[in-house]
């Protein structure tokens, strides 16, 4: 119990990988190592899925692809509006990059997502995206007019709503994918064989998925809030 | 055992922003791109479908005027001719019948006149026989006008009454 303990202790932080040797020392965590295989991963995914794009007699491979950049596309269109042509990047971006990074755990490694740091820098990119759209398409003063909507009376709710949805968005997915390693060490320390494997289907699989779905869709649904106009 | 590491910080943000260049123009930009040539060739099409099937339309009610035009000719030609016909049977059969006519009214005044060239001689028969048969009688030549006259009349007289 004391060697479990200790395993989930470890687990908790981040071991860093290796340090760079550039004045008192960059340390390089193991989660930012895995997540340049993630970035390697689509990458390379992307160039192999889209290097022979035909207009024409599609094969089945690009059709499925064409699929889900048009499902992405009206999803954002959808929640985000008239400016969804700048943001469908941004959110398919997330989207495969917190996809890969929740399930590469299936793969026995630790996925980036673990790591709160990740969550933190992603949680910094949806506050840049969600208020820096609200800025940008109404204006310093319209989109400080968005923080009084829908009445006055909510100001400061709205206000502290800047800093709880990025920590709600970062500590949720914090949470779902180190609980879900967590249970899944613990699986693996308890019953070694066959159990690990059917649930790994729920806690990498299934709640992967799931944290990638509610992240986007949450940021999504966010920077749709701060910039649609009032019909 | 919880802390906020800058370096890892830096390093996603660093990774994302890069992902997300490279997917916009790789994945995003390319997929997009095609998706949009295909739908304005589709709509390119639709078009062109439009405007050749205004264009068959316009044909077909060219081709039916066209059409109406030469079964309205050809009625006409056929009346015409129909028409014509009938005035040139009528012209012949009347040329016939004038024809058919002007033969019985020849036939008619041949008939007449040799019926009058017969009765003629059959009267100078007569009149020949009678003033032999006179001459026997009287035992005297008749051959002066004045008798000739006589007998004539008396034969028309006779004629008439028989």
């Amino acid at each position: 119990m004391e060697a479990f303990q200790e395993m989930l202790t470890e687990e908790l932080g981040n071991e860093i990988m290796f340090t760079i040797p550039i004045g008192n020392g960059i340390p390089v965590a193991n989660s930012v190592v895995m997540s340049w295989i993630v970035l390697l991963i689509l990458m390379g995914a992307t160039l192999i899925l889209t290097h022979n794009l035909k207009v024409e007699n599609p094969k089945k491979g690009q059709l499925a692809l064409e699929g889900t950049i048009e499902f992405l596309n009206h999803f954002v269109q959808e929640n985000i509006g008239t400016h969804w042509k700048e943001f469908a990047p941004i959110i398919g971006t997330l989207a495969l990059y917190l996809l890969t990074a929740n399930l590469i755990g299936i793969f026995g490694v630790a996925p980036p997502t673990k790591d709160i740091s990740v969550t933190a820098s992603l949680a910094l990119i949806g506050f840049f995206l969600i208020y820096g759209a609200q800025f940008r398409y109404n204006g310093l003063l319209g989109g400080l007019k968005k923080f009084a909507e829908p009445m006055p009376l909510l100001l400061p709710i709205n206000l502290m709503e800047v800093f709880v949805r990025p920590l709600a968005l970062c500590m949720r997915l914090f949470g779902n994918i180190l609980g879900a390693f967590i249970v899944m060490e613990m699986l693996k320390f308890v019953v070694p064989v066959v159990l690990p494997g059917i649930f790994s289907i729920y806690f990498d699989l299934f709640d992967g998925t799931i944290q990638m779905v509610v992240f986007v869709f949450l940021t999504t649904l966010f920077i749709g809030e701060g910039i649609k106009e009032e019909e | 055992m919880l802390e906020f590491q800058g370096s890892t910080i830096l390093f996603t943000l660093i990774n994302l922003v890069v992902l997300y260049l490279f997917l916009r123009k790789f994945l995003f930009g390319r997929v997009n791109a095609i998706l949009e040539q295909r739908a304005q060739k589709i709509q390119q099409e639709l078009e062109t479908a439009q405007q050749e099937r205004t264009e068959a339309q316009e044909l077909k009610v060219n081709y039916e005027q066209q059409l109406a035009q030469a079964r309205d000719e050809a009625e006409r030609m056929v009346a015409d001719a129909r028409l014509r016909g009938q005035r040139l049977y009528e012209s012949k059969v009347q040329e016939a019948q004038k024809v058919s006519q002007r033969i019985q009214k020849e036939a008619e005044g041949q008939i007449a006149q040799q019926r009058a060239e017969m009765l003629q001689g059959v009267r100078n028969e007569v009149t020949s026989l009678a003033l032999m048969a006179a001459e026997k009688v009287a035992c005297h030549t008749m051959d002066t006008q004045q008798e000739k006259a006589m007998i004539d009349a008396f034969l028309l007289e006779v004629g008439e009454h028989a």
